[in-house]
């Protein structure tokens, strides 16, 4: 069976030109349509083929030039052609054969197929040579699969470990490159200012495990082949790139390429089988499209179509029943073809798009087979059917049971609103003791003042006091002035302090950036200070392996935080003196903060002896 | 001509909803601290005396009465001292409206005024003036009142009397009286040392919940709890700078009606100290401990290692372990070193040191 064929003239004798595909080699033949003449026949390897000339498509002459060159000096039929030997020896044949044709479609036809296999002889050349590694992988592709699974596992707890995490410097490095604001505190914190980086990573083994899962994201399965998408280049050749993780999807998704595959590879190349794949009607079906009788495909791979589609790479195991069932089979008329027994279940549906449908299905159906556990699935839906058996009305109730908190609310008992020099003096009074305190004194005004004598005088509250009325009128609205700007604001904006006014914040924004480069390298060091403070207090040489080491380390970092106070005054300083005062301000908290973490640890330094 | 002007306002648009909305009548209870030390302080200091606050209160009742004729206020008088939380007005209704008239116009001096507010602030005066005179005399008597010896924290008290009153004419059948709005003014002058955490606590919450606004009027130090408190059910806590313009404050930002409160920047100080205090001290703390139990807050650990609140018992050597204090090289150490040149010798010594279990 021939790929092409059709009649075409050589030499001014009619003819028949058969592309053959499937014969091994592949070549090209014509053949005298007339059997008595006794012109020989004209056989070329589609493989030595090398280039290709035909007139335009508006020229009323239709002739198609093959170009060829052949190493051996078997020559069957060089009419015209001219040996030449090179300097190795071998005798090197180039030719050409002219055919003229009747009929444009025929040599259309014919021109396409030489075309693509010209096409294709290149890029399994190029293929070949620079990537070696593809076939060879590709030749044992269903390995890693079967423990993909447990390796994941195995991956994602090894993620979950702080301290391998820690020891990812590679990691650490590509999530600072992918995050300049925590660049810049490390650059900051660490580069400059001497903090050790695994303690500037201990504080943030959170970002480095999201970090690393997000990385490392198994990809679930997906249709490969819809993903590939040939394109079409300048030099007439169709490109489709396929990488070796795709081709091993391909081959899981799909067992009949691996069938294919194994079938045919040997004999063609790896890169030929990928190009000729990509070119069938095969690879039209298995993506789901449209498969028209009358498309290209490709004649090696296309006969793999006619394949049990169910084929998923395993011969069946599955049970047939030996016995008949009767009365299944009484309701199953396929003469009548009530319903055409396809999936659809409707009358008169289009066969191809059921075939399409099938082809989906499959697919979908083995993805969902690969993911790892399609069995929690199936409990679940056990537990449910049971649940739903249960008669819940006949259940002994849960009775909640409480555990009993006595509370006393001792806060209610305050005698200690009373100072406590205030109740010696209470506690030391005595009839004898006449000394009056300072409540007894005042009661004795206290008690009388509504009294009738001065009567109360509304008034009294405005009459001399316009002043300060005025000022707390001003002061309310300025209250109001201030809440109505935070509220149009949004919530999270930045609530500076009131006695920062806006205009200063203004000019003050070319210095802020230093201050909050200080601010934040100071924060770092007081985190990592409190960190090992509080983690030095709750262990002891026993419990921690590391304790001594982080006493050390403490020790270093108190001398960074006393630097860091250096570093805050020594950057207010260098502010003019208006903006001083707002920089004091806003370094004020971060001054206090630093100056008790100082103080706690000369508080708890050990008394030399 | 009531009954055309009626029409002509029925027939502008929006109305009818306006006047809905202006006269529905609402409910002012406030909450007057009477305190005598921390009246005394306040004296001291020759800000403010009780009697200067009393008339611009009275003028704020006055005008809020005025704004509607359904308008109500309530007094409610704590006293940290004697007496505790106190109602004083509306009094329970035994004497007859002249009586009280009677009495009333010796405190007065305006004899002129309205004769409706001059009942009520007539009738406000009289009670305060009767409580005042019943404080006992001598602190030492007060302590040896038969209350036992300690002295109750009242204004969480008065609040949630107001707030049992507010709900009760909520609740009433009399339809003058249901669903009034309501809003509580706490005059504020102790300290937060008075204010019983978990009481206060929950009568946040309850005004939370009933949708009561509780503005503060703040003299002396500024309250925590109360700024707390104001900012929980949407009110107003205002501070007050300037004693002599305290009307200006009465009748301003303190004066906006539960039903303006959606549509109005509120007055209030923003910056809100969200500090819990401890159970066992009774002071605002910034860092403490926390029992998992019942959430007590504590600032020390107690020494019968058990929650104050709910008595669990703690686990002994998370306490203990939480008790040691830490403790760290001494900064001269290097110089040591140097010296010694010797680094297992140091190490050796800061070993023994911390291998003794601390002493608390």
């Amino acid at each position: 069976m021939a790929t092409v064929q059709g009649t075409a003239i050589y030499k001014k004798k009619a003819g028949t030109l058969s592309i053959l595909e499937e014969e091994q080699p592949p070549k090209l033949q014509w053949k005298c349509i007339d059997s008595e003449v006794a012109s020989p026949i004209v056989e070329i390897e589609l493989d030595k083929i090398v280039n290709l000339k035909a007139t335009t498509a508006t020229s009323e002459r239709m002739m198609l030039v093959i170009g060829y060159s052949m190493a051996s000096s078997n020559d069957t039929a060089a009419a015209t052609a001219t040996a030449t030997a090179t300097p190795n020896g071998d005798v090197v044949t180039t030719g050409k054969l002219t055919f003229s044709f009747n009929n444009r479609i025929t040599m259309d036809n014919t021109k396409s197929v030489l075309q693509q296999v010209i096409a294709r002889k290149r890029s399994g050349i190029s293929n070949g040579s620079s990537d070696p590694g593809q076939s060879l992988k590709s030749t044992t592709p269903d390995q890693p699969q079967s423990n993909e699974n447990v390796e994941n596992d195995e991956f994602l707890a090894s993620l979950l470990n702080s301290n391998k995490l820690l020891k990812n410097l590679s990691l650490q490095q590509r999530l600072l490159r992918d995050n300049p604001a925590l660049m810049k505190t490390f650059t900051d914190a660490v580069i400059r200012s001497g903090l050790e980086p695994e303690e500037f990573w201990s504080t943030r083994v959170h970002l480095l495990r999201s970090y690393a899962i997000q990385n490392n994201q198994k990809r679930g399965p997906y249709n490969v082949l819809s993903t590939i998408k040939p394109v079409a280049s300048s030099e007439n050749q169709v490109n489709v790139s396929v990488t070796r993780e795709k081709i091993h999807e391909i081959f899981q998704q799909y067992p009949i390429v691996r069938k294919a595959y194994d079938d045919n590879v040997p004999k063609i190349n790896e890169g030929e089988f990928w190009s000729r794949f990509f070119s069938s009607k095969l690879f039209r079906k298995l993506r789901g499209e449209k498969v028209n009788l009358y498309d290209r495909g490709d004649i090696t791979l296309d006969k793999y179509l006619y394949y049990d589609p169910d084929y998923d790479g395993e011969e069946d195991d599955e049970e047939i029943d030996k016995l008949l069932d009767e009365k299944k089979l009484a309701t199953d008329k396929p003469s009548k073809k009530g319903n055409t027994p396809d999936i659809t279940m409707k009358v008169d549906q289009n066969p191809d798009l059921v075939n399409v449908m099938r082809t989906m299905n499959r697919l979908s159906h083995r993805m969902m087979s690969n993911i790892k556990d399609s069995n929690a699935d199936k409990d679940n839906l056990d537990r449910e059917f049971e649940e739903e058996l249960d008669i819940k009305d006949l259940e002994t109730k849960d009775v909640v049971e409480y555990n009993e908190l006595k509370y006393t609310q001792r806060s209610n008992i305050s005698s200690n609103i009373l100072p406590s020099e205030l109740l010696s003096k209470i506690t030391s009074q005595s009839s004898l003791n006449p000394t009056s305190n300072e409540y007894d004194d005042y009661m004795v005004n206290f008690k009388t003042q509504l009294d009738e004598k001065s009567p109360l005088q509304l008034n009294s509250c405005y009459v001399d006091s316009k002043k300060s009325i005025y000022e707390t009128y001003k002061e309310i609205s300025n209250i109001v002035k201030k809440n109505a700007k935070q509220s149009s604001q949004s919530w999270n904006s930045k609530n500076i302090d009131t006695s920062l006014e806006k205009q200063d914040a203004e000019t003050l924004n070319v210095q802020l950036d230093s201050l909050r480069l200080t601010h934040s390298t100071s924060i770092e060091f007081l985190r990592h200070f409190w960190l090992h403070f509080n983690s030095i207090s709750t262990s002891s040489i026993s419990t921690n392996v590391n304790f001594k080491s982080e006493l050390i380390q403490l020790r270093k970092l108190y001398f960074s935080i006393t630097k860091c106070l250096e570093r805050v005054k020594a950057s207010l300083e260098s502010l003019n003196e208006n903006d001083k005062t707002v920089g004091t301000v806003l370094m004020g908290p971060l001054v206090e903060s630093l100056t008790c973490a100082l103080k706690n640890y000369e508080a708890s330094i050990i008394e030399s002896k | 001509m009531d009954a055309i002007a009626d029409r002509v306002f029925a027939d502008t648009p929006g109305g009818p909803t306006n006047r809905i909305a202006d006269e529905t009548p609402s409910l002012l209870t406030v909450i007057l601290d009477v305190n005598p030390l921390e009246w005394k302080k306040l004296e001291d200091a020759g800000t403010i005396n009780l009697k200067k606050l009393l008339s611009s209160l009275l003028i704020m009742l006055n005008s809020h009465l005025a704004l509607n004729s359904s308008n109500q206020v309530a007094l409610y008088t704590a006293n940290s001292f004697s007496g505790g939380a106190k109602l004083i007005y509306p009094k329970i209704e035994d004497d007859s409206d002249t009586a009280t008239a009677k009495k009333q116009s010796n405190l007065m001096m305006s004899s002129g005024m309205y004769r409706q507010f001059r009942i009520i602030d007539g009738s406000i005066l009289d009670d305060l003036n009767s409580l005042l005179r019943s404080i006992p005399d001598k602190l030492r008597n007060l302590l040896n009142d038969g209350q036992g010896t300690h002295i109750k924290g009242t204004l969480s008290g008065a609040l949630s009397m107001a707030l049992s009153y507010i709900n009760k004419s909520q609740k009433s059948i009399d339809p003058q009286q249901l669903g009034l709005k309501s809003r509580i003014l706490i005059i504020s002058i102790s300290d937060d040392n008075t204010l019983p955490y978990i009481s206060i606590m929950n009568t946040i919450f309850a005004a939370q919940k009933m949708k009561i606004s509780v503005d503060v009027c703040k003299l002396g130090n500024n309250s925590t709890f109360l700024q707390q408190a104001s900012d929980a059910t949407n009110g107003v806590y205002i501070y007050i700078k300037q004693p002599e313009g305290l009307i200006q404050y009465l009748t301003t930002a303190l004066f906006i009606d539960p039903t303006l409160r959606p549509i109005i920047v509120l007055p209030t100080n923003t910056s809100i100290d969200f500090r819990a205090s401890c159970f066992i001290t009774n002071k605002v703390i910034d860092i403490g401990y926390v029992c998992s139990v019942c959430l007590c807050i504590l600032s020390v650990i107690p020494q019968d290692e058990k929650c104050p609140t709910c008595h669990s018992k703690f686990d002994h050597n998370l306490i203990t372990r939480l008790k040691r204090k830490p403790k760290v090289l001494p900064l001269v150490k290097k110089k040591r070193k140097l010296e010694g040149t010797n680094g297992a010798e140091v190490d050796s010594e800061v070993g023994s040191n911390m291998g003794t279990p601390v002493p608390n």
